[in-house]
């Protein structure tokens, strides 16, 4: 029996099925006689009836298991042990559901010694059996180094920059391989890791930050197919193939054209969270977002009223402005093409305040600059990024509607 | 035997009833439109392209969900009628066939032994409406009724075709075992799943194999066409705004809600079309500001006829530079049409 374990926060409601997702592709890909899997939920009370039916559902369908652990309740002494240590974990960011990983160990029977630990953002599109075969003898975890994700992942992490791990070591804990014999012995460390991080203030990545401390010297460092990011993988153009992909940082969009995309929607639309109220909810947010659109057309009128409209833009996109635009002959173009051209905008919009409202076109311009001179955005600029189309480089980050569905 | 244990058969009338294709195409040359493709005729193939040892069928539009058991149609008996059909009630064939004779051809129990005797009528169907294209107005159902509708058994039950959009949702009544008939699809089926005919559609649908992931992607691609839209239309607002005042042309019981939505100032010009003498007005205070003000003409309707924008070009006012047809600009939701086309997208 393979025994894989996922954390689930959801206060949404809307965060279970990318877990249900996750396992499905699990049972999709394992080749062993049933049942061969047991998937263990590490939630709070913001898991719904509703949505742990649908967990037992998919994994009846699939002949497999399916246990759920209220950590609220189990592990009630532990979560008071960190909030001692943390007295605010919930408010330091990508905390809460990440820290159940360290209660593994104890919230599992004493008879299951080892335990497979997946992300809940992930598609397992392989034999997960494949994983769990690997033996970890007398080391803590199995883990993919960061190194064969990312050629800088590491570089994310204070830990490895101030010395305290060595960058072909530091691991990313999005997949372990749990030796929970060993862990059970070592209950301490988990909390001296907690400790170490407070104290030097490593809050960006915490849980792997607490994670690599402990035991980046006892980990076996497992083959790279076992996990990959979907961001890396477009950035080095692969295809997609037998691998663990997570889709960290928002990697995950509603174009079906594009692989990765088309592979968790692939996945997701077997389970039980691809229904009518999926569609339903996919469509309220769409008119959401038509409407948002309608109401900053009407804004247009209001914010050009008796103003002409001025142009700041880097050279080689001129002519693509003046395209997109329509813009006039009597419609100035400032060209942004050093620091000085900034203090040249500025000029220009203070000595036209009021009768011109400057359309500025750049990529990651600092408009912090322009409202701390006493600019106002939607009296005297606005971004013309936010008027661009799909097709003229503005996409929509259709992420978010995916996480709302 | 398929995933519901049923069977299905195929016939490319194409290829099997091309001839009677080409006199339908001979007497009819305007059936293949917009609305009507020749595929709506192809019904009137069906008792001769199924074996001959079938004597009955039933034919069902394409928009329609089945609710009751289909049986409670097959049981009906015929004599040597040609059609069971249900009376639509409504309408009439301009005094050829009565209004309780009329019926909509959607839904149709056919009479196969019958009908394969029966083209020279229809044959002769189709010639009075290519010599009498006043009566044309539904294609098929048009031929159907002139050719069989005081022959047809008429059933006066609407639930073997309720059509979701001109009954059951004005009388607002509860879903039961009925044949619903999603009439003039872009009225009747939207994607505003909280009412219960379009639930009920969406329903059936999620359900069959043309629901996967690829209509997810398909409908987001279909928004991000709406959405393209919009952000053109607003690229376009703000080159027509450039250097130029609004004004607004609204009916007096909006001025309040569009006064609202535009966030218009005091000093800012509202005409109220109160009257058939507004347009004066209106024309006038164009006149006096060309050029230099952009009149936002809010009322797609002026005393229920659609507005004269012909009155305005004829005085050389151009639209999108001196006037723009500001109901477009509203924070109104999807419309119907644009809802419907994300289902087709599907």
């Amino acid at each position: 029996m393979i025994h894989v374990c996922f954390a689930l926060r959801d206060e949404t409601g809307h965060s279970a099925k990318f877990v249900g997702t996750a396992m499905l592709s699990m049972f999709e890909n394992i080749f062993k006689h049933l049942p061969s899997i047991t998937v263990h939920i590490l939630h709070d009370n913001t898991l719904t009836a509703d949505n742990r039916s649908k967990f037992s559902y998919l994994a009846g369908r699939y002949g497999q298991q399916v246990k759920f652990y209220n950590v609220v309740e189990l592990c009630a002494d532990k979560i008071a042990e960190i909030n001692t240590i943390f007295p605010s974990a919930d408010e330091i960011p990508s905390q809460g559901a990440a820290f159940y990983k360290f209660l593994i160990p104890q919230i599992l029977p004493a008879d299951i010694e080892k335990a497979i630990y997946i992300e809940s953002n992930t598609i397992v599109n392989t034999d997960i059996s494949e994983l769990w075969r690997i033996k970890l003898g007398y080391n803590a975890l199995g883990a993919v180094p960061a190194l064969d994700i990312g050629f800088n992942l590491h570089t994310q992490d204070k830990i490895v920059a101030d010395g305290f791990v060595q960058p072909e070591d530091y691991f990313n804990s999005g997949v372990l391989l749990m030796n929970l014999r060993f862990l059970r012995f070592k209950e301490t460390s988990i909390p001296e890791g907690m400790k170490f991080a407070l104290k030097h203030k490593y809050f960006n990545l915490l849980d792997q930050t607490i994670l690599n401390y402990c035991f980046s010297l006892q980990t076996v460092k497992l083959p790279a197919k076992f996990n990959q990011f979907v961001s890396w993988a477009r950035r080095r153009k692969e295809t997609v193939t037998r691998k663990i992909y997570q889709y960290t940082d928002d990697a995950l969009r509603l174009e079906m054209n594009e692989p990765f995309n088309s592979l968790w929607l692939e996945y997701f639309s077997k389970t039980p969270w691809f229904d009518i109220a999926t569609i339903g909810k996919l469509y309220e947010d769409l008119q959401q977002v038509h409407i948002g659109l309608k109401k900053s057309m009407a804004n247009i009128s209001l914010v050009m009223n008796n103003k002409v409209r001025a142009f700041c833009v880097v050279p080689a996109y001129v002519d693509e402005l003046k395209k997109i635009f329509n813009v006039r002959d009597d419609e100035e173009i400032i060209l942004l093409k050093n620091r000085e051209s900034l203090q040249n905008l500025f000029d220009t919009m203070k000595e036209a305040q009021g009768k011109k409202i400057f359309f500025i076109m750049a990529q990651n311009f600092p408009f912090h600059t322009l409202s701390k001179a006493g600019f106002v955005f939607g009296r005297d600029f606005l971004n013309a990024m936010e008027f661009l189309s799909e097709e003229q480089g503005a996409s929509l980050n259709s992420y978010k509607l995916i996480q709302g569905i | 035997m398929g995933f519901y244990g049923q069977l299905v058969k195929f016939y490319n009338v194409e290829e099997l009833s091309a001839d009677r294709i080409a006199e339908i195409r001979k007497y009819l040359p305007t059936a293949d439109n917009k609305r009507f493709t020749i595929g709506a005729f192809y019904r009137f193939f069906i008792p001769f392209v199924l074996p001959n040892n079938i004597e009955k069928a039933i034919y069902l539009d394409g928009d329609i969900i089945v609710t009751l058991d289909i049986n409670e149609l097959w049981q009906f008996e015929f004599a040597d009628e040609p059609l069971v059909v249900v009376n639509s009630g409504r309408i009439s064939l301009w005094g050829i066939v009565k209004a309780e004779d009329y019926f909509n051809n959607g839904v149709l129990l056919m009479n196969l032994n019958v009908l394969r005797n029966e083209y020279e009528t229809v044959k002769a169907g189709m010639k009075f409406f290519s010599e009498n294209p006043q009566h044309f107005k539904w294609p098929t159902q048009d031929v159907h009724n002139y050719c069989f509708a005081a022959r047809a058994i008429k059933l006066q039950d609407q639930k073997f075709n309720c059509s979701v959009g001109y009954y059951a949702r004005p009388k607002k009544e509860p879903l039961g075992k009925k044949i619903y008939h999603y009439i003039g699809l872009w009225n009747s089926l939207t994607m505003d799943l909280s009412d219960p005919f379009n639930r009920l559609w969406m329903s059936y649908f999620i359900r069959t194999p043309f629901f996967d992931e690829d209509s997810m992607g398909r409908l987001y691609k279909a928004f991000l066409q709406v959405r393209s839209d919009l952000k053109n239309s607003a690229l376009k607002l703000s080159a027509i705004m450039s250097g130029k005042t609004r004004a607004f042309f609204v009916e007096p019981a909006k001025v309040d809600s569009i006064k609202k939505a535009f966030s218009i100032r005091d000093d800012e010009t509202i005409i109220p079309a109160d009257n058939k003498e507004a347009i004066q007005r209106l024309i006038g205070a164009m006149k006096i500001t060309q050029g230099k003000c952009v009149f936002f003409i809010m009322t797609a309707k002026l005393f229920n006829e659609n507005f004269p924008f012909d009155l305005l070009t004829k005085e050389g006012f151009v639209e999108n530079k001196d006037f723009v047809k500001g109901w477009n600009y509203l924070d109104s939701p999807l419309s119907p049409m644009a809802s419907y086309s994300f289902i087709q997208a599907m």
